[in-house]
This record gives C-alpha cells, structure tokens and sequence, in this order.
C-alpha cells in the first residue's frame, strides 16, 4: 500500500508548496516499481527511532508543517531517506541528518514508523 | 550539602558497598525508584519516556514550579509574536500517566543512602536518581550583576517572569532607544539564542519603533549561525543591529542597574533596555553534590547519562558536559531518551545499548517566515564521550530562497507543537 502524499508532505508550511515532497514521491514510485525489497525482519526497540519523535512527534503523528511518517510505508520512507542523503531534493534539515544513518540503521527506523 | 571529592566518595561505596548495588534493590521485589529532580526539557522526557519503555518502574519528578516556560520560542514572546501563556505548560498528563509529580524543591541529596530530601522534610528512596536542574546564572561574574541587577537589567535566559520583564521593557521603551543584548562566552545555554533574540526585537522595533537600535556586546569573536543572521540582519533590518566581538572591547565587564550603565574595556553605555546574559553553571543541586568536578558543567558518560563522579545518578540537559552536544531543549530531550532507556535496561539487570543517535537541530526565527537552523547528530565513542557523526549536521545555506526560509520557520513552529506535546501531552 502506498501512503497517502498527504500523510508525507503534512500540512504545506504557510499556504506555500513544500519544496521537495512532489520529487520524492515520484522517487519513492520509481523504486516500488524496481522491487526494491525491504527486509520484513528488521527490528527496532524504539531507541534509533525515538530520536526522530523530537521534529516528527510523538510515534511519528506530526502537527503542522512537518511531515508525519507514522504508518509510513517502509519502501516509501527508504526511499524518501536514500533521496535525502543523495542530495537531489530540496530537503530543508533532513538531507543534513540523514547522513548520520547506516543503511541498515534506516531500515529499522522505517520499519518502527510503519508499525505505529 | 557536602561536596563529595570523587576518592571520599569510593570510600565511602566501598564501606557502603551493599546498598550501592540496585539488583539487592530489585531482589527485594520491590518496584525499582527512579527520582527525577526538573521538570524541564529533560526531566519530563525522562519521566514519560520510562513509563513508555518500564511501566514497572515507580517515577517520581520533582520539579520547583508548578508550571514550565519553554525558553524555546521564548524570543518569539520578546518580539510580540506570541503570548507567554502559549509557552507554558502544566504536569497533568505526566501525572494522568502514573508519574508521581511532586511541586517542591529538592534541597539534599544522599548519594549513599539513595535519597532525596525536598523543602517540606519529605524524604524520597531511589535506585536511580536522574537531575536536569538546568543553568543557574553565575551572580557576580560581571560587576554589579546580581539577582537585584536582575530585576532592571534582566537577563531573560530562564523563561517566565523575566521574559515578560523584559518584553514590558521594550513596550515602554520610546522610539529612538538603545537595547544592549550582551552574551557570555561558551559554553551557555542556547547558543544561538542571543542572536534570535536580537532577531526577533529587531522585528518589534522596525515595526513599532524604527529609530531604535540593537547593540550586542559580545564576549565572543563568533556566535553560532553567524552569516546566516548577518545575511538575514542586512535584508530585513539594515543597520539596526549592530554585533561588536569581545576583541573589539564587546564583553561586558560591569553594570550599574542605578545609573542603567553597561561596562567594557574601553566603553560605556546608558541603553533604555539592557538584556545582561551572564555566564552560566549548573543547577545550584548539581553544584552542592560536587558533580561538576569543579568544571562548573557535569561529565557524563554518554552511554547512559551517568555522573562521571557519582555513580547512580544520571544528569542531562544543560547542566551536562555533553562532548560534542550543544545545550539546548533539543539536546536535553535527546539525552533523556537514551537515559531513561539505559537507566530502564540497568534495572532490569541488563547492559545499556551503546548504539544510539542523538540529534539535535536548533531552529532561530529571524523573523516571521523567515528561519534557520542547525543540526548535528552524535554518537558515543569507546569512553562514552558524545561525539558528531561525520558527514552529518551543519547548517541552512547562504542564499536560499524566500521558499526555504519559510519552510524552515513553519518547520520550527511544527518542532515546537510536536517536541511540547512529546514532553507535557
């Protein structure tokens, strides 16, 4: 199941378009329909992902501008991160953050949000 | 209180050995006791996060105020684009969740026989004790600078009364005036702090009062997100603002609230409104115990937040010598994370993790629609210092669009609902 756009890009920051969101999704497609496969298996007590509750709220249900990742698809949310740390988004903070995680790391982290 | 020196204190373990191991504690079959002395940004992250992760561990926070104002967003007060009332919040839902939320002052602590004593005589038993007491100001470090200097002089780096002195300060200031911001050097709470605040009066003052003025006398020769408020400073406010470095005779040396003279080196001023950020140590309770080891700040081992000089009791926030970690609520709420989860595994009997990643972003409003940020992400190394993780973290750009500029500020309105709603429901 895809996530709603409206789930990932959360509330447009004072009526103007989030920047980067429309790119991502379609990058976010683009890798469902490659079949990139994410590892049922992987496993987070919540310690790598309650970082990310401080900016994304409480298990990922965000108010405002920032963006909601709670119930996330796992694929989406990898994809979104892989965008992120490549450089080729807009991405105001999280393109600076997101080169802090391992591969492996992200995936636990995608598969505590889409669990929530 | 007694300071304990690091070798009485193994002393005294030693003589004490069989209460200082918690596992007797929870042999006993006894809930295990986490105290929590601040019910701030740390604090109360710890006290919902262990009722998150170890329901049966009994928590109680003892916090001095009814109520917490966030310095967060504390400038957005300063500069009339928010209501005091909107920053401050109350225990009830810790307390709904089953946290024993005492309003009192913790005034002792027995690291030996694990407790704490408050105001009123009560004595509470812990197995862990947790302190995020926060910075008190250092009285006296700048000449004439006391609590009374204070009241004329406010420093406003402790959220509530002396935000709203401040603010009331600047509304009955007469077009034309001069405002002195004056920052200690490092390390002290909220590093870009100082220049938001000059951000965000200066938005006030253009809008009300044009002709004013806003002088910062430094103590430093850089200030954290430099040009990227120098940039926003010359195309929102002109010359309004103007930052004199401590090597250019910027640090404040003296005041006298009397005469509403503010010292350097080589000058004096005579400000309508004089903001004196003075330099910072930890919490007076921190102090009292010697778990600063002198240094003013509190080490800790990363890992689990535990006092580099006495063991069972964990500090975070900015009272913390953190490594890498700048002292913000961002950091301070990172922290209790990972402590209450260390803190929780200890209990159990289990080893804390050594894997986590610690964040910090700090958002500045420069104006309405207009922010910046910086992040970094932290890890411990092999001794538990808090160290950057390399190729992480940094800053906005230089020159971004208007776009991004307002992305970032309704990104930081959005942190502050959700981080606020994290802590307190």
């Amino acid at each position: 199941m895809i996530t709603k756009p409206s789930s990932i890009a959360g509330r447009a920051p004072l009526g103007r378009k989030p920047t980067a969101i429309g790119g991502i999704v379609a990058l976010a497609a683009a890798a469902i329909v490659a079949g990139s496969s994410f590892p049922a298996s992987a496993q987070d007590d919540g310690l790598l992902a309650n970082a990310c509750t401080s900016c994304h709220g409480v298990d990922g249900r965000s108010e405002g501008a920032i963006p909601s990742i709670a119930g996330m698809d796992p694929e989406i949310f990898l994809a979104i991160m892989q965008a992120f740390r490549s450089g080729n988004t807009n991405a105001t903070i999280m393109g600076r953050i997101v080169a802090a995680y391992s591969d492996e790391q992200l995936q636990e982290i995608a598969a505590y949000f889409a669990a929530r | 209180m007694a300071k304990i020196s690091r070798r009485e204190f193994i002393g005294w373990s030693a003589a004490a050995a069989a209460t200082m191991l918690a596992p007797i504690r929870i042999s006993a079959q006894a809930a295990p006791r986490v105290v929590i002395i601040g019910g701030g940004f740390g604090g109360a992250t710890v006290a919902r996060t262990l009722r998150q992760v170890a329901p049966d561990i009994a928590v109680t926070l003892v916090e001095r105020d009814p109520q917490f104002v966030t310095c967060p967003l504390s400038n957005a007060v300063l500069g009339g684009l928010r209501d005091l009332s909107s920053i401050t919040f109350g225990y009830d839902v810790i307390r709904d969740e089953g946290v024993d939320v005492i309003t009192a002052e913790a005034t002792d602590v027995d690291p030996v026989a694990r407790t704490v004593r408050l105001g009123d005589g009560t004595t509470l038993d812990y197995d862990r004790l947790v302190m995020s007491p926060g910075v008190d100001m250092r009285w006296g470090a700048i000449e004439g600078y006391d609590q009374a200097a204070a009241e004329i002089m406010p420093h406003a780096w402790q959220a509530g009364p002396q935000t709203a002195l401040l603010r009331n300060q600047l509304e009955a200031m007469e077009d034309g005036g001069l405002v002195i911001i004056a920052p200690p050097t490092n390390p002290f709470r909220c590093p870009p702090g100082p220049y938001e605040r000059a951000s965000l009066i200066a938005h006030y003052l253009k809008h009300n009062k044009p002709s004013s003025k806003i002088l910062i006398l430094d103590a430093k020769e850089a200030f954290s997100k430099q040009s990227l408020f120098e940039e926003a400073w010359g195309a929102l406010y002109g010359d309004m603002i103007e930052w004199v470095p401590g090597s250019l005779s910027g640090a404040v040396i003296g005041v006298d609230p009397g005469t509403m003279t503010v010292r350097t080196d080589f000058d004096e001023y005579t400000p309508a409104v004089a903001n004196i950020i003075p330099p910072q140590q930890a919490g007076a309770i921190a102090l009292a115990l010697g778990l600063d080891d002198g240094l003013g700040f509190c080490p800790i081992d990363g890992r689990t937040f535990e006092s580099r000089v006495v063991p069972g009791i964990h500090l975070v926030g900015d009272a913390t010598i953190a490594g890498a970690m700048p002292k913000s609520g961002f950091s301070a709420n990172s922290q209790a994370k990972v402590c209450a989860r260390a803190i929780a595994a200890i209990l159990a009997g289990n080893e804390a993790s050594d894997d986590a990643v610690l964040l910090n972003t700090c958002y500045s409003a420069v104006a309405p629609d207009y922010g910046i940020s910086v992040a970094g992400a932290y890890r411990t190394d092999a001794d538990g210092t808090l160290v950057s993780i390399e190729g992480a973290g940094g800053t906005s750009p230089l020159g971004a669009s208007e776009d991004v500029r307002a992305a970032e500020f309704a990104y930081a309105e959005s942190w502050y609902e959700n981080i606020t709603e994290e802590m307190f429901g």
